[in-house]
């Protein structure tokens, strides 16, 4: 025996019915947002691809710049000997002697005689 | 080319593979857009979202089950979006009487294009939703609960009440209502 139609099979059997073609414009709005879609995806690419190179860049500049400070602190740290020919004698007396007194040891020094006056060296 | 074929040159962002595939599927899908979304401009810029979507998450789609079935979800959860971003979702508890309008099938147990539109297009948007959702698409209750945010039982309300509201358009007198109703028995005592 046939079954009876019910209301959801009326809507069921029928909703192929409101199957439409979309107007011309449609696809070339699609198409157009496609479009700026790919523009966009690839100008991303690029900025990402920019970024990471700056950052590339400035990680390689920052490994330059600290291998050259080290190699400064090196040259602050190393102690030459002094030619004592090249040096004046007199700048060096005065040198010790200024330095024995920040240490707060001062130069013992002769008792002078009736005619003489203490003079730093 | 077939399925597969156009697929995969979609994936290349092939334009015209694209074309093609829109020309084939636009047409069915802009139908489920109509039951949606009433004004037909609102449901042919749902579709073009919809495809946009559909373009550019194909890589998504693992080819386990139908390519139709994958597209119209994609259709179906962009109409959504929009009822809801334009707060029609909102409206889905709604105790409105009765519409005056009456539509007779133009022929038995036929229903043209435009008397199908007219007939949802007289639901609040609730029942439409759900009555679309759920004798259309074939989700569960559960599944439109979870879609559209509301409650099972508000799920299975909104279909009475849908269901009511197009006997009464449709005219179908007491008797006819009980003769569907024994018809429908089987199947809907269970779903509903």
């Amino acid at each position: 025996m046939k079954r009876q139609k019910t209301l959801f099979d009326l809507f069921r059997d029928n909703a192929h019915k409101l199957e439409e073609t979309p107007s011309r414009q449609s696809w070339q709005r699609l198409e157009a947002r496609l479009d700026r879609h790919r523009q966009h995806s690839r100008m991303l690419s690029i900025r990402q691809f920019a970024v990471a190179a700056a950052v590339g860049g400035i990680v390689l500049l920052a490994a330059l710049f600290s291998m050259l400070t080290d190699r400064g602190h090196a040259i602050t740290y190393h102690i030459e000997t002094l030619d004592r020919n090249e040096v004046n004698e007199e700048a060096l007396e005065a040198l010790a002697l200024s330095k024995r007194f920040e240490e707060g040891k001062p130069a013992s020094f002769a008792e002078g005689r009736v005619g003489q006056k203490l003079v730093p060296r | 080319m077939n399925e597969k074929a156009l697929i995969a040159a979609c994936l290349q962002e092939d334009r015209k593979a694209q074309q093609a595939l829109y020309d084939h599927f636009a047409p069915t899908m802009l139908g489920v857009c109509k039951r949606y979304v009433k004004a037909p401009q609102d449901a042919e810029d749902v579709l073009i979202e919809a495809f946009f979507k559909v373009f550019t998450n194909l890589h998504q789609f693992k080819g386990d089950g139908s390519f139709e079935g994958w597209i119209r979800r994609i259709v179906i959860n962009e109409s959504l979006m929009f009822l809801r971003r334009n707060h029609h979702l909102l409206n889905h508890v709604e105790v409105e009487t009765a519409a005056g309008l009456r539509i007779t099938p133009s022929v038995h147990e036929e229903l043209a294009a435009g008397e199908i539109l007219r007939l949802l297009d007289q639901l609040p948007m609730g029942y439409r939703t759900v009555f679309n959702l759920y004798v259309l698409e074939g989700y569960k209750h559960r599944e439109i609960a979870e879609l559209m945010g509301i409650s099972i039982n508000t799920s299975k309300s909104q279909l009475i009440l849908a269901k009511k509201r197009l006997r009464e358009m449709l005219g179908v007198g007491e008797g006819e209502r009980e003769r569907g109703r024994e018809g429908e028995r089987g199947r809907l005592g269970e779903e509903v």
